[in-house]
């Protein structure tokens, strides 16, 4: 007998199709009309973009999920984790009750046991080797209250400014970006750029795949508006692809001369706007102050055809992009971790920003460079929270005094509480923990013994300090090298605000109660307060609003102004972007322009943009050198490495490996091979093969594909049981102390 | 064991079942086939559950291979390329299958439909009138809107509405 594979499905979806037409539909098709379901206004607990969700509980259980149709970020749409969300809330994986390792293994406790021991360890420590022996490593997942409070423990009672967060391996690079060369954080303008740009720029991102409902708007506008055109400046083919005119595909890491060459063409041929560059922008080789004649002089040696030897394309497709951007009435740009995971991610982010200043292509409908997030709290919590070693809440710095008064006042404590000097950022804190020096560490709602680059030189130092991570899930690589690990509610089962790219502050509501014995974060960290001696400060905090009322306070009068944004008013809207200074205001489109209510009309003089957090007013264009990787290939490693994302799973799948239909359609890990390299190698798909690096190998699928350029192979992060950090590269951009996971440098073999 | 052999070892007696009912059918059309069957409720189950399949592979890779045409049509549409993938309506195949989806996992996207949905008469569901996986209306892939489609000519019909969210910016 002879059968296909082919028949037979045929065969059998015949049958099942037609068994069940006209009878049992999807199970629960009474579920999204059901009267019997309560829905509670949220927003998606995955990547940035801020998609409102609604989640649909029953009986005190979640049962479902729905876009929320009155979000404007995604109209009711969700992508394929989000979809999901309400399966991730009782999933097998998550926590229930607090674990405290005894003879080498974790075993539950009580919550009374395990905060004694936590606060036990954290009191000793700092009595014996002083604050700074301590430290917090937080998440752009957490809330911007559970930021808030952990901030006001951690800097402002234990006096240590080690204190960081995993936005610094994803959004420092796009923070130095937006801070150098506009003097603020985060975009100037909002995703309803998106519905009237008539071209974008894609760099460094995988739309499709990373930020779907994103892209899906990018599909939406080329559909209503056929003339609109997309360029992708990627190592890779994604399935981005699928909506491009014009792919650049760069040889990782050498695409700073890309765009110094498209901004050389813009200037050439006539495509500036000198009335703004001569109103609102001033030139800089990073160093000093030079003259628009030095910029133009340095971007000389930048010429197509140096640019595409660097990059590895054809010089034709430069002038292209460029000519495309510059006749484009309107363009954005978007970039993510292709940009931002660089040694060079601000400098990246500079030339980014620059063919935007130069172009005027800047604060108007359609126009602006935006980074895009990957984190639902990152902009929010930790970029304007003040979650990193170096910032104190509403866009501060530890480092200037009047910031630490103010913050000190609003906290309640002496301003000497608050240490001037920053504390060590991510690799830094990670560092010292590996060399003993730092001898505990609260980890909050973030895996590092996954997601931290050349994992080989970190994990001993975690398995050997007092390591307490509060997370709603177990295991994960962090949860088990811990010595106490504490369930933490999740998403659904308390409230909060994430801020999403846009400047996007939205409400999440509390659905159901905490499963098992977990609790909020924020009530967490309060216990270890009072455990600490420092309780008195955070009494007022009984509900996550007591805490968001306190921090708006820390905005007030600031570029991120969040005063107009109290809880009575963000349970009522679909979020606010800020600047939003009082209750009345709508919220802002277009920062530094006369629609941002902080644009100082007297000093602008009629300028149309006024950058106000630059003393003279004037965004930098900036003169930065192409300089390329970190790790190039050599004859000893000659592949370059990237890791990246699919878009059925996320991070470190602690929530999408759960979920039987994600796992489904990305089943086991690969490494990617362009099939050139496959034959020269004399690998086959589905071969097995070891990647190494000179950190480490890492034994994978074999997937032969056209999608990474020749010469570089792609690996997903995602799996725990194979660790992509094995082989990643921990050198920093030292400007943003961001580590270069995109690019290193390989080498394949066979199994 | 490569995946073919464990396909057909796994899915062997539920096969031989399905070869009789398809050898039973005196007409070559799918639904006749269905109908016919004498297919007992136990084996339905099973094959609604979709065993017969190698988990270590994805949907999209075995049905690239397997149903190229229906991929094909998937991605064309909109679905397609937006990716929201086969499991997302069909189900992991393992824990849930769906054959033949209905309108839930439709509004969890397209909620500002559900108004339409609840007044449909309740033998319509979305794909009484479109493609699954082109999403076209059927009628539209015959050449034009037939009078036999009652749903569309309804006034209040979504048809006249547009199923894409209008990001107006407000």
């Amino acid at each position: 007998m002879s059968v296909t594979r082919r028949e037979f499905l045929k065969l059998t979806a015949a049958s099942a199709a037609a068994s069940a037409i006209g009878s049992e539909l999807m199970v629960g098709s009474a579920v999204m009309g059901s009267p019997a379901i309560d829905w509670h206004k949220s927003v998606c607990r995955f990547c940035g973009t801020g998609c409102g969700v609604m989640l649909g509980t029953r009986n005190g259980k979640a049962v479902a999920v729905k876009g929320d149709r009155k979000s404007t970020v995604n109209r009711g749409l969700l992508c394929v984790k989000g979809f999901y969300l309400h399966k991730i809330v009782h999933a097998k994986n998550r926590l229930l009750q607090p674990l405290v390792r005894k003879n080498g293994t974790l075993q539950p406790a009580s919550w009374d046991e395990a905060m004694s021991l936590v606060a036990e360890k954290f009191s000793a420590i700092i009595k014996e080797h002083g604050p700074d022996a301590v430290a917090f490593y937080g998440s752009g997942q957490g809330t911007t209250e559970e930021t808030y409070i952990a901030n006001k423990l951690f800097k402002g009672h234990l006096s240590t400014n080690n204190f960081e967060g995993n936005p610094r391996l994803c959004m420092a690079s796009a923070v130095g970006g937006y801070l150098t060369s506009f003097g603020a954080d985060e975009p100037v303008g909002t995703y309803d750029d998106i519905e009237h740009a008539e071209l974008f720029l894609l760099i460094g991102s995988n739309t499709a795949e990373a930020h779907p409902v994103l892209f899906d708007r990018l599909v939406a506008r080329k559909k209503n508006h056929p003339s609109t055109k997309i360029i992708t400046i990627d190592p890779r083919k994604t399935p981005t692809n699928k909506i491009v005119d014009l792919h650049l595909q760069v040889i990782p890491g050498y695409d700073l001369a890309v765009m110094h060459a498209i901004a050389r063409i813009l200037i050439k041929e006539g495509y500036t706007d000198e009335k703004f560059i001569s109103e609102s922008v001033t030139f800089s080789d990073g160093k000093k102050k030079i003259s628009y004649e030095g910029y133009k002089r340095f971007l000389e040696k930048f010429t197509p055809e140096y640019a595409a030897e660097k990059a590895g394309i054809d010089p034709q497709d430069i002038v292209k992009a460029a000519r495309m951007f510059g006749e484009a009435k309107t363009a954005m740009s978007m970039w993510t971790m292709g940009v931002n995971q660089r040694t060079r991610g601000v400098w990246l982010n500079n030339l980014m920003h620059n063919i935007h200043l130069l172009t005027g292509k800047l604060g108007k409908p359609g126009c602006d460079s935006f980074s895009l997030t990957g984190q639902p709290n990152a902009c929010g919590g930790v970029r304007e929270g003040g979650g990193l070693c170096h910032l104190l809440p509403g866009h501060r710095k530890v480092a200037v005094k009047q910031h630490r008064e103010e913050i000190a006042a609003i906290w309640n404590v002496p301003a000497s509480n608050i240490k001037p000097k920053p504390g060590k950022h991510t690799m830094a804190m990670f560092s010292a923990i590996a060399a003993g020096e730092i001898k505990a560490a609260y980890i909050m709602c973030t895996n590092p013994a996954h997601s931290l680059p050349n994992l080989n030189k970190y994990l001993q130092g975690l398995k050997d300090c007092f390591l307490v991570v509060a997370d709603s899930f177990h295991p994960t690589e962090t949860t088990k090298l811990a010595d106490v690990v504490l369930p933490a509610a999740f998403w659904g089962e308390k409230e909060g605000v994430y801020g999403c790219t846009e400047r996007r502050s939205q409400h999440m509501a509390q659905a159901i109660q905490p499963q098992g014995q977990a609790r909020w974060d924020g009530e967490i960290l309060m216990d270890l307060a009072r455990r600490l001696g420092h309780g008195k400060n955070f009494e007022h905090f009984k509900t996550p609003e007591d805490v968001w009322t306190e921090y708006i306070t820390t905005t007030k009068g600031r570029d991120m102004d969040l005063t107009g944004a109290p809880y009575s008013r963000l349970r009522k809207v679909r979020g606010l972007r800020w600047p939003v200074p009082d209750e009345k205001h709508p919220g802002t489109w277009h920062r530094f322009t006369e629609e941002d209510p902080l644009f100082p009309k007297e000093k602008a003089k009629g300028r149309r943009m006024y950058f106000y957090n630059k003393p003279d007013g004037r965004a930098v264009v900036f003169a930065r050198p192409d300089k390329g990787p970190e790790e190039p290939v050599d004859a000893e490693y000659p592949l370059v490495l990237s890791t990246g994302r699919v878009l059925e799973h996320w991070h470190t799948m602690t929530m999408t490996g759960s979920v039987k239909q994600l796992v489904r359609a990305v089943p086991q890990p690969y490494v990617e091979i362009n099939p050139e390299d496959a034959k020269e190698l004399g690998f086959a798909d589905k071969d097995t093969a070891i990647v190494e690096t000179r950190r480490g190998e890492l034994k994978l699928m074999v997937r032969v594909i056209d999608r990474p350029r020749k010469g570089t192979i792609f690996i997903p992060w995602h799996w725990p049981e194979k660790l992509a950090n094995l082989l990643t590269t921990d050198a920093i951009d030292p400007g943003s102390k961001e580590p270069e996971y995109k690019i290193c440098a390989a080498r394949i073999r066979k199994a | 064991m490569n995946r073919k052999n464990l396909f057909a070892l796994i899915m062997f007696p539920l096969l031989f079942l399905l070869l009789i009912a398809y050898a039973c059918s005196s007409t070559t059309t799918t639904r006749k086939v269905a109908n016919q069957s004498p297919v007992t409720p136990a084996a339905v189950s099973e094959d609604e559950k979709h065993l017969d399949v190698d988990f270590t592979i994805s949907c999209l890779e075995c049905h690239t291979e397997e149903t190229p045409e229906v991929v094909a049509d998937w991605s064309a549409g909109t679905h397609g390329k937006v990716n929201v993938g086969c499991f997302v309506c069909h189900g992991d195949g393992e824990d849930e299958y769906y054959a033949s989806p209905g309108t839930d996992a439709c509004l969890s996207c397209h909620d500002s439909l559900a108004t339409e949905v609840a007044e449909a008469q309740t033998d319509e569901t979305c794909f009484t009138c479109h493609d699954g996986h082109k999403l076209k209306f059927h009628a539209e892939q015959h050449g034009g809107f037939g009078a036999s489609h009652p749903g569309w000519l309804r006034p209040d019909s979504h048809i006249k509405s547009t199923h894409s969210p209008q990001y107006t910016g407000d």
